[in-house]
């Protein structure tokens, strides 16, 4: 037979099917599958950009029907477009898990229904453009599905797909546009287009996820049970799909799924297949146990429930843990990739629209202020002897520097000062470049505790050198015993002002306040606008906040604490007895005590 | 039997072009009309002008008196109006159309923008754009005139072979093929029996750098390949409506110069086969069968006769093949002798400037013929259309061509470079030299009264121009 050469386009194998036995002869083929072998048979063109660069489907269903011609595109057969499989089946897997999770995860999901039987019936012009071509193809036979089973499902409020009655769903040409970058995980790696979703759901949702798939394979297989030819065609394919879905989703698992429920998503699905989309796994009842970065407080203190969220923390918290952002819990339905700043717009109790309940949220950077106040000194020490002393101090004291403590109130109603000692730390690299160190204790992604290292920088204009003179604060007495519930406070600032024009002061002013928590602070000047104040305590307190009111400002404000050591538990001497004579002068006050029956003696200060 | 032939885009335009010089040349199966519908949005479309003024010099020469017992000009090509046929107007969008911005908020508008993107909808439709086109189509119905005459071909009992031609990887070609051919199988649902449909789907044989002018939204033809596979996949998933479906492409894909939308192709040799597969479907009896047809060279980088398929015709009512090549060449005999030795002199000897008894030829055929100089004027534009075609087919980038010897004529204008050539043209040696065409001339023929006025003498010169003995 002589060599002949078909008028075709290159043709890469099985070219003798198109080939007649001799040049000029038009060679007759009556077989159904034709089409299907010159498509197959055709060279592969180039990897395309995306699914929109195809646009030689003369259809108005173009988009649905190209989105299973690429589906489907499975089996021995090799791709007929590169990579497009691939990328259709990230967008498949994506729209389908936003349905399942729609509950569990409260995915803004809402479905139009598209009665396009009814829009014929009324002669409708606009239905005519779609129902003249309208496919009569379906995974369970009905040949009138595109006319009645046919769903716009919006994410967010904007187009993102539709049902399709050959491939459960298709998503819309144009939702890359629609959502312009704004699409996040884990329905999306860059924003912009929709990915198989599985290595950004977490363990629970993955198992959720496993439970929906299975019973959807199963009502599907019930439908096509009695199925031929085309109809069978793609309704095994369609289970195939399903199939390496939920076995891909069962390895990313690595066990066997949990219970979950299915309720209706309320979507109202209810023709044709797209019923079953109608279910989704019911959302429990989200509980801050659930959360990784819950916040360990101390549980004699306040019993606020409170995450710990920030788009960093979050992240380097996950990767501390070892597990994949996008299978980090933050909270029920977000993950750490899920918290950005956007998502945290909606205030404390809101992250990514998701509505924590009687959970708050803080940023690590809530429970410290912006700015370090140090005390300027002439030479190395340490002008506050009584303070617990948090890794770090000394070091810094080695600069001539004694630092107030930049933590917030809200840090004390978790922790006692001795827990925040044993947390906080500072580092140098200078006297103006101090490094905060807080070790927050977290649930962890084990639930057993693991503790996350926050860093704060202070440098420059983060630093408030105080200039003032070192002030005196004394409390007494300094020990505690069962039933003592006396103490005074003394403060001073030696560059005391009258109280009455305390208000005006030009000059930078500070003052301390005692705090215990769980207690209130009674007599206590108000704003202790007062340079020198004794005041009486009933209890011993844990700390002192530091005040401070900048040069030529009226406004005094918070801007740190100095946690105080607990005094030496003593218990009382029976027998022993004091009497004290106070002798109040003018010039000078004498004091003298006469013990266990001895000579008075004079008391010495 | 009634043929009906609908041209769709720029590739169709060049199919028809190429059918309508083999129907000049008498290859069409028998006498009955053929009738043209163009589709076409684009009115800027290049390769639709060119055929059009193909066709409209063809018209009037079709008329002329060459006779009902010849091949030359047999098939009177009927042209449907409007033509061509534009499913919109031009700068229309598609929301323009459909009236989307009417719809308001409701489903069908969100089905519409699930179906469609921003862009396609914001495209002119006259630019083409397959899964538009699709739309477009659907909402309009096939020109009723085109309709009525199918049906009353149908109504007397004629068989009706309707094809359609055009590319599946481009766009208006793509958009309408399916889409014209299934409203014509439902309009036509009840003539089943007497209607046959064919297509030729026009593969990839060209390619292009880039659309210029930043029109993105245009097929590229790095996308043709993957765009082609994703067309044969849709209809092999669709219902086939077609009785014959053709396939013509290329392996070497020649590089379109400065191509922009609406742009003349240089290309002519796949629309040669896509023409010469609407012959292939025209011969065919009407059948229920569904038929998938592609056809094979004997090199692979050259283009010869023995490519070209053996063609049918029915003479009164029976059937015989005859070879393209001969009846092939020895039209383009009868047009090159025309050129050579009748256009130099004919306009004056009509005008008296020349003297008649140095041509017998004119003495026989003109004087006191009363001729008219619009005859002569139509068929002159013809063949230089017909030259100037058959030039740029001969002249292939990367193929070497050997149908009509190159190196003999050029186009625009016509002209014989090398008359020693003529007798060889076909690369088959014969005694036909122009002489022995110009010595045939002066012998003397009787023809029926069917022949007559200038159609006689270019009946006479056809005849000349047969090889009597090779």
């Amino acid at each position: 037979m002589p060599e002949v050469f078909p008028m075709l386009p290159k043709i890469d194998r099985d070219e003798q099917k198109f080939l007649a036995d001799r040049s000029g002869v038009w060679k007759k083929d009556t077989s159904s599958d034709f089409l299907t072998s010159l498509v197959n048979s055709l060279e592969t063109g180039g990897a395309i950009a995306d699914i929109g660069s195809i646009d030689s489907i003369p259809d108005v269903w173009a988009r649905p029907l190209l989105f299973k011609m690429a589906l489907f595109d499975i089996g021995a057969a090799r791709e007929f477009v590169q990579g497009l499989h691939d990328k259709v089946v990230g967008e498949w897997r994506a729209i389908l898990a936003m349905l399942a999770l729609k509950n569990l995860k409260q995915i803004n999901l809402r479905a139009d229904a598209v009665d396009l039987k009814k829009y014929r019936a009324e002669k409708n012009e606009f239905a005519r453009v779609f129902t003249e071509l309208i496919p009569r193809e379906s995974s369970n036979g009905d040949a009138d599905a595109w006319l009645t089973d046919i769903y716009v499902i919006f994410y967010d409020g904007l187009p993102l797909a539709m049902t399709s009655p050959v491939t459960l769903v298709a998503s819309a040409a144009d939702y890359p546009s629609t959502f312009n970058g704004g699409l996040s995980l884990p329905w999306s790696s860059d924003g912009k287009m929709l990915a198989d979703p599985i290595k950004n759901l977490s363990h629970n949702e993955l198992a959720a996820l496993s439970v929906w798939l299975k019973n959807l394979r199963e009502n599907l297989q019930r439908d096509s049970a009695n199925v031929t030819g085309e109809t069978q065609f793609i309704a095994n394919s369609l289970l195939k799909c399903l199939n390496a879905y939920q076995l891909d989703v069962e390895k990313s698992l690595g066990g066997a799924a949990a219970n979950f429920n299915l309720v209706p998503s309320n979507l109202k699905l209810h023709n044709g297949t797209a019923r079953y989309l109608n279910e989704s796994i019911q959302g429990v009842a989200a509980s801050i146990s659930d959360s990784f970065v819950r916040i360990i407080a101390n549980p004699a203190r306040n019993n606020k429930k409170l995450i710990l969220v920030s788009p960093s923390a979050v992240r380097e918290f996950a990767q501390q843990e070892n597990v994949p952002p996008a299978r980090f819990v933050v909270w029920q339905g977000v993950s750490a990739d899920n918290v950005t700043e956007n998502s945290l717009r909606g205030g404390r109790s809101v992250i990514n629209q998701m509505n924590l309940g009687d959970t708050e949220y803080r940023r690590p950077e809530d429970f410290f202020y912006d700015q370090l106040a140090v005390l300027n000194l002439d030479a190395p020490g340490d002008f506050f002897p009584g303070a617990l002393k948090v890794s770090g101090y000394d070091a810094i004291s080695n600069y001539n520097l004694n630092i107030i403590l930049p933590i917030r109130r809200e840090l004390l109603e978790l922790f006692s000062s001795e827990e925040i000692m044993q947390r906080l730390s500072f580092t140098a690299e200078s006297d103006n470049d101090i490094s905060l160190h807080f070790e927050f204790p977290l649930s962890g992604a084990n639930g057993t505790g693991a503790d996350f290292r926050f860093t704060k920088k202070y440098s420059g204009d983060d630093l408030i050198y105080l200039q003032q003179e070192i002030p005196v604060i004394e409390i007494w007495p300094n020990i505690q015993r069962a039933g003592w519930s006396q103490y005074y406070l003394y403060y001073e600032n030696t560059q005391a002002q009258s109280a009455a024009n305390a208000e005006i002061l030009l000059d930078e002013m500070y003052y301390v306040e005692p705090l215990t928590y769980g207690r209130a602070l009674e007599n206590f000047p108000a704003q202790g606008l007062k340079n020198r104040i004794t005041a009486r305590l009933d209890n011993f307190p844990e700390a002192l906040s530091f005040n401070y009111k900048k040069a030529g400002s009226a406004a005094v404000s918070e801007i740190g604490f100095i946690l105080l050591k607990k005094p030496e538990l003593k218990s009382r001497q029976s027998g022993l007895n004091w009497k004290i004579g106070v002798d109040f002068g003018t010039s000078s006050t004498m004091l003298y005590f006469f013990r266990r029956q001895k000579n008075s003696q004079a008391a010495g200060f | 039997m009634g043929y009906y032939f609908i041209l769709i885009g720029g590739s169709g335009a060049k199919t028809l072009e190429a059918l309508t010089h083999l129907c000049a040349a008498g290859t069409m199966p028998s006498r009955g009309d053929l009738n043209i519908l163009a589709v076409d949005p684009d009115s800027g479309n290049g390769n639709l002008e060119r055929s059009s003024t193909t066709l409209n010099n063809f018209a009037p020469v079709q008329s002329l008196g060459v006779g009902n017992d010849t091949p030359l000009f047999k098939t009177k090509i009927s042209i449907i109006e409007p033509f061509p046929w534009k499913p919109v107007e031009v700068d229309m969008t598609l929301d323009d159309l459909i009236g989307y911005h009417l719809q308001g908020n409701n489903p069908l508008g969100s089905l519409y923008e699930v179906l469609y993107t921003q862009k396609e909808r914001a495209t002119r439709l006259n630019e083409g754009y397959p899964s538009i086109g699709a739309a477009v189509l659907a909402k309009k119905s096939i020109p009723r005139e085109f309709l009525d005459k199918i049906l009353g071909d149908a109504n007397r009992g004629n068989e009706v072979k309707i094809f359609l031609a055009g590319s599946i990887f481009g766009g208006t070609g793509a958009a309408g093929i399916p889409t014209i051919s299934r409203l014509l199988r439902n309009e036509l649902s009840d003539k089943q029996e007497k209607v046959s449909i064919g297509g030729v789907l026009i593969l990839p044989y060209f390619s292009f750098s880039a659309a210029q002018g930043g029109q993105d939204l245009f097929a590229r033809s790095e996308n043709f390949h993957t765009n082609t596979k994703a067309a044969l996949k849709y209809y092999a998933q669709k219902d086939n409506v077609f009785n014959a479906m053709y396939f013509v492409g290329d392996s070497q894909r020649a590089n379109v110069k400065n191509f922009s939308v609406g742009a003349s192709s240089q290309r002519n040799d796949a629309e040669l086969y896509a023409a010469l597969a609407a012959l292939d479907f025209f011969a065919q009896p009407v059948t229920g069968t569904h038929e998938f047809k592609c056809i094979s060279r004997s090199d692979s980088d050259n283009f010869s006769w023995v490519d070209f398929p053996t063609l049918t015709e029915f003479v009164n009512e029976q059937k015989s093949d005859f070879e393209l090549q001969k009846r092939f060449v020895q039209f383009a005999r009868f047009i090159f002798a025309y050129i050579r030795f009748v256009k130099p002199v004919l306009k004056d000897l009509l005008d008296g400037r020349r003297s008649e008894y140095q041509y017998p030829w004119f003495v026989d055929y003109f004087s006191g013929a009363g001729i008219k100089n619009t005859d002569i004027k139509n068929f002159e534009d013809y063949a230089e259309a017909f030259v100037l075609w058959l030039k740029q087919l001969e002249t292939l980038e990367r193929r070497e061509v050997s149908l009509i010897k190159s190196s003999m004529f050029a186009a625009n204008p016509a002209q014989i470079l090398h008359p020693d050539e003529f007798k060889s043209c076909d690369g088959v040696k014969t005694d036909l030299t122009l002489h022995e065409v110009w010595y045939r001339l002066s012998e003397s023929v009787s023809f029926d009264s069917s022949v007559s006025g200038f159609g006689k003498f270019l009946r006479r010169l056809y005849d000349a121009c047969k090889v009597r003995k090779e």
